[in-house]
C-alpha cells in the first residue's frame, strides 16, 4: 500500500518551503485523518508558512484567521450584512407582503457576510484554514472553536447547521504566549517547530536568496545559530535569518567583517539591549561564524 | 503490534500523560495508513498522542523501549533472547509482559519506574547543575513503602519517618508534639553551627591572658570571633494541598530559622504569591489566598521576579518550598535562572519523591537545573537533616 499523498514533500520544496523532519509525516496524517494540526514553537520559526506552503503545494485556497485579544463569532465565522438589511426594508417600505416574508428574506444566505470559518465550510476546493496565534484570542473563542474542530460544522440560529461538504485542513499556531486547553489539544494533531538545525537553516537560507554566495550564506547562518544561544530577549528568527542575508545582498556585502554587516545587523536583532549585547560580543559571534 | 501499541498508550498513562480514547483511534487509524516504518511511527504516535512539548522526552524514552532499532542481522539468537529476557521478566520472573513480541528484540533497558531510587538520583545529578542534598536516604527508602522504622519507641519520632502523603491519610494528627521536637532539634543544630562558623583564628594574647587564672595552663583558647555574614531570606512555600503537611513544617522550621537572616520575608503561594507573617507558633497569610486555585509556578516567579527584583541581591537565599506541579502551565524556568543569578543562591526543597519528578504535570525537571540545591525531602525526617544541611552553609 502507497502512502497518501507521496509527493507532498517534494511539493512542499517547489513551494519553497524545506520542511523539517517529521514534519510532512504529521502533514499526511492530518491531510487523510481530517484532523486539524497544532503547531507549536518560537516565534518566527516558520509556523504560518506551513499553511502557506501547504495550500501552495496542494492548489487549495488559503483562509487566514489572525487571532487577537477580543475576537468574537462576528469576526471569525458570519455577520449578517446589516446596511444591506436596511436598504432592503426601506426600499420595500412596507409595500409588498408581511413582516414574517420581509424577515424571512432578510435573514437568507444572501445578505450573510461570510468570515473566514464559514467560508473555509463553503469551500470548494477544500481551502487550507490557518488560525493564527490561536494562544492570543480568548479562552471563551477557543471553546467556540472546538465544535468546528471535532465536526466541521457550525450552527447558524436563523438558517441552521452549515456542515462542510469537503473539510479544509485546519492549521492552528500558538507561540505559547497562553497554555491552551486539553480539549482543543485532544481535538488536534500535534507538532512542535523548533529553530532548524545548522544545515536545515543554511538549506533555507540558500533556497530564499538564491543570489547569496553559499559561503556567506554558511557564514551568516552559524552567526544566527550562535547569537541565538545568547541571553536575549528576543531570539533571531528564521525570517529575520533570511531578511539580514537579503540586506548584506542588497549592499553587496561579500564577508561577514565587511562594516556594513555590522551596520545592517538591525535586521536580524531587534531590540535594544539585545543590539548593545550582539554589538559587545560582535568578534566572538564572527569567530564562531568562520567568518 | 495491536499489543504493543496498547501497551505502550498504557505505559505514556502511568508515566501522567492524559491520552483520550478518541486520540487512541487516531493513532491506530495513523498507523494503519502511514505504516510502521520506525520515524513515521514514531512521528505519527507523537503527533497523536503528545500534546505538549513537556510530555516528548517521557514519549521519546518510552518509545525507545517498546519499539528498539532491529539489532544487526547474524547475531546469535541465543544471545538476543537473554537480552529480551531481561528485561521483560528483571530477571526475577519469567512472566510475560502484554507487549511481548518474539519478532523482534529489546534491549536491555529498563523502565523507569523499575529503576531504582539511588541510579535516579545519580542520572538527575549528572544531568542538573544543582547539589542534591539527600541526607537520610535510609534503608526505609529503598525498601519503597515509607513507613517508620522499627525500633523508635518515641512515637513523635516514628512520625518524622512517614511520608507525606500518609500523614494526610493518617486523618487528623496532631502534629503539634512532634513539630516542637522537630523545631528544637534545628534550632539547637543550627545553633552549635553558628557558634562554629563565628570563630575565627585563634587569639594567642586572649589565651595566653586567660592561662594566668590557670596557672599557666593553655586549658581554654580563646578565638577571634568573625564578622556576621547574616544574609536576608526570601521563602516562597506552595500552599496548595498536595505539599500542605510539608509546608506546614517547613515555615516551623523556618520561623525558628528567623534570627540566623538579617532579614526574612515569607510569601506563600498558589497560583499567585501573597506575604506571610511567620512567627514562633503562628503563620498568618496578609491577603487572602485561594488554596484550591491550580498551582502556577511561573505566574509566582514572574510576581517575584518584577516585585522584588530590587531587594534580590547576591546577598539573598531564595529558598522555595514546591512540588513544581504546574498544571501544565508554562513553567517559565528561565525566570528561576534569572532570580539565581540575582541572588547568592536558590534552594529548593522538593517534598516529592524523585521517581515522581517529571511525571505527570511535574515541571520540576525544568526547574532543578537552576537551583544551587535542591533538598529532597519527602518525610519530615529527610525536610529537617536536608534543611540544615543545606542552610549550614549560609547561617
Amino acid at each position: 500500500m502507497h502512502p497518501p499523498y507521496p509527493e507532498l514533500e517534494s511539493q512542499l520544496t517547489r513551494a519553497a518551503y524545506l520542511a523539517p523532519p517529521g514534519l510532512v509525516t504529521v502533514l499526511r496524517l492530518a491531510l487523510t485523518l481530517g484532523k486539524p494540526l497544532l503547531v507549536e514553537g518560537p516565534a518566527g520559526a516558520g509556523k504560518t508558512e506551513i499553511a502557506r506552503a501547504l495550500s501552495e503545494a496542494l492548489g487549495r485556497p488559503l483562509l487566514r484567521l489572525q487571532c487577537y485579544e477580543g475576537l468574537d463569532e462576528s469576526k471569525a465565522l458570519y455577520e449578517w450584512n446589516y446596511h444591506k438589511q436596511l436598504l432592503r426594508l426601506q426600499a420595500d417600505g412596507g409595500r409588498n407582503g408581511s413582516w414574517h416574508e420581509a424577515q424571512q428574506e432578510i435573514f437568507s444566505a444572501e445578505y450573510l457576510l461570510d468570515r473566514p470559518l464559514l467560508k473555509a465550510l463553503r469551500s470548494s476546493p477544500p481551502a487550507v484554514l490557518l488560525i493564527d496565534e490561536i494562544d492570543k484570542a480568548e479562552e471563551e473563542f477557543e471553546a467556540f472553536l472546538l465544535e468546528f474542530l471535532a465536526e466541521f460544522q457550525v450552527s447558524i440560529p436563523e438558517l441552521g447547521t452549515i456542515r462542510a461538504q469537503q473539510p479544509p485542513t485546519v492549521i492552528l499556531t500558538s507561540n505559547r504566549s497562553r497554555e491552551l486547553s486539553d480539549a482543543l489539544r485532544r481535538r488536534c494533531l500535534y507538532f512542535f517547530l523548533d529553530f532548524p538545525t545548522r544545515e536545515q537553516e543554511e538549506a533555507i537560507v540558500r533556497l530564499k536568496v538564491p543570489q547569496l554566495e553559499a559561503k556567506l550564506g554558511a557564514h551568516i547562518v552559524r552567526f544566527v545559530q550562535s547569537a541565538r544561544r545568547l541571553p536575549l530577549r528576543k531570539l533571531p528568527s528564521v525570517a529575520e535569518t533570511i531578511a539580514w542575508a537579503e540586506a548584506l545582498v542588497a549592499l553587496g556585502v561579500k564577508e561577514l567583517n565587511d562594516p556594513h554587516a555590522k551596520a545592517s545587523i538591525t535586521a536580524l536583532i531587534k531590540h535594544e539591549e539585545d543590539l548593545s549585547l550582539v554589538q559587545q560580543r560582535w568578534t566572538s559571534l564572527l569567530n564562531s561564524s568562520g567568518r | 503490534m495491536t499489543q504493543r501499541l496498547f501497551a505502550f498508550v498504557q505505559a505514556l498513562r502511568s508515566q501522567g500523560i492524559d491520552i483520550s480514547p478518541a486520540e487512541v483511534l487516531d493513532a491506530f487509524r495513523g498507523v494503519q495508513l502511514l505504516g510502521v516504518e520506525r520515524f513515521i511511527l514514531k512521528e505519527t504516535l507523537a503527533a497523536c498522542l503528545v500534546k505538549t512539548t513537556e510530555h516528548r522526552p517521557t514519549f521519546e524514552a518510552l518509545f525507545e523501549q517498546f519499539f528498539p532499532l532491529l539489532l544487526p542481522a547474524g547475531r546469535p539468537r541465543q544471545k538476543r533472547r537473554r537480552q529480551h529476557h531481561l528485561v521483560t521478566t528483571g530477571g526475577r520472573n519469567s512472566g510475560r509482559r502484554p507487549y511481548e513480541d518474539h519478532s523482534m528484540s529489546l534491549r536491555p533497558r529498563p523502565s523507569r519506574r523499575q529503576r531504582p531510587v539511588q541510579d535516579l538520583l545519580r542520572e538527575y545529578d549528572r544531568r542538573a547543575r544543582a547539589e542534591l542534598v539527600v541526607p537520610a536516604l535510609s534503608a526505609q527508602r529503598s525498601n519503597g513503602t515509607g513507613v517508620e522504622e522499627p525500633g523508635h519507641a518515641d512515637p513523635h519520632k516514628q512520625l518524622f519517618h512517614r511520608p507525606w502523603t500518609a500523614l494526610d491519610f493518617a486523618g487528623p494528627e496532631d502534629f503539634g508534639p512532634a513539630l516542637r521536637k522537630m523545631v528544637e532539634i534545628f534550632r539547637r543544630r543550627l545553633g552549635r553551627r553558628r557558634k562554629r562558623t563565628n570563630r575565627g583564628t585563634l587569639h594567642f594574647r586572649a589565651t595566653f591572658r586567660k592561662a594566668v587564672s590557670t596557672a599557666g595552663l593553655l586549658a581554654r583558647p580563646v578565638f577571634h570571633r568573625k564578622h556576621p555574614r547574616d544574609l536576608n531570606l526570601v521563602a516562597l512555600c506552595d500552599m496548595s494541598h498536595s505539599v500542605a503537611n510539608a509546608t506546614k513544617f517547613f515555615l516551623h522550621l523556618l520561623a525558628a530559622a528567623q534570627p540566623y537572616f538579617r532579614r526574612a520575608l515569607f510569601l506563600a503561594f498558589v497560583d499567585r504569591a501573597v506575604e506571610l507573617e511567620v512567627g514562633p507558633g503562628h503563620v498568618q497569610p496578609l491577603a487572602p489566598l485561594d488554596v484550591y486555585a491550580r498551582s502556577d509556578f511561573g505566574n509566582v516567579l514572574a510576581t517575584v521576579q518584577t516585585e522584588l527584583l530590587r531587594s534580590l541581591d547576591r546577598n539573598t537565599l531564595l529558598l522555595i518550598l514546591g512540588d513544581g506541579r504546574n498544571n501544565h502551565r508554562p513553567p517559565r524556568a528561565e525566570i528561576l535562572r534569572d532570580l539565581r543569578h540575582r541572588s547568592r543562591a536558590v534552594l529548593w526543597v522538593q517534598p516529592e519523591d524523585p521517581t515522581r519528578w517529571g511525571t505527570g504535570d511535574s515541571a520540576f525537571l525544568h526547574y532543578a537545573p537552576h537551583c544551587t540545591h535542591v533538598v529532597v525531602a519527602p518525610t519530615p525526617q529527610e525536610l529537617l537533616y536536608g534543611l540544615t544541611h543545606a542552610l549550614f552553609r549560609y547561617v
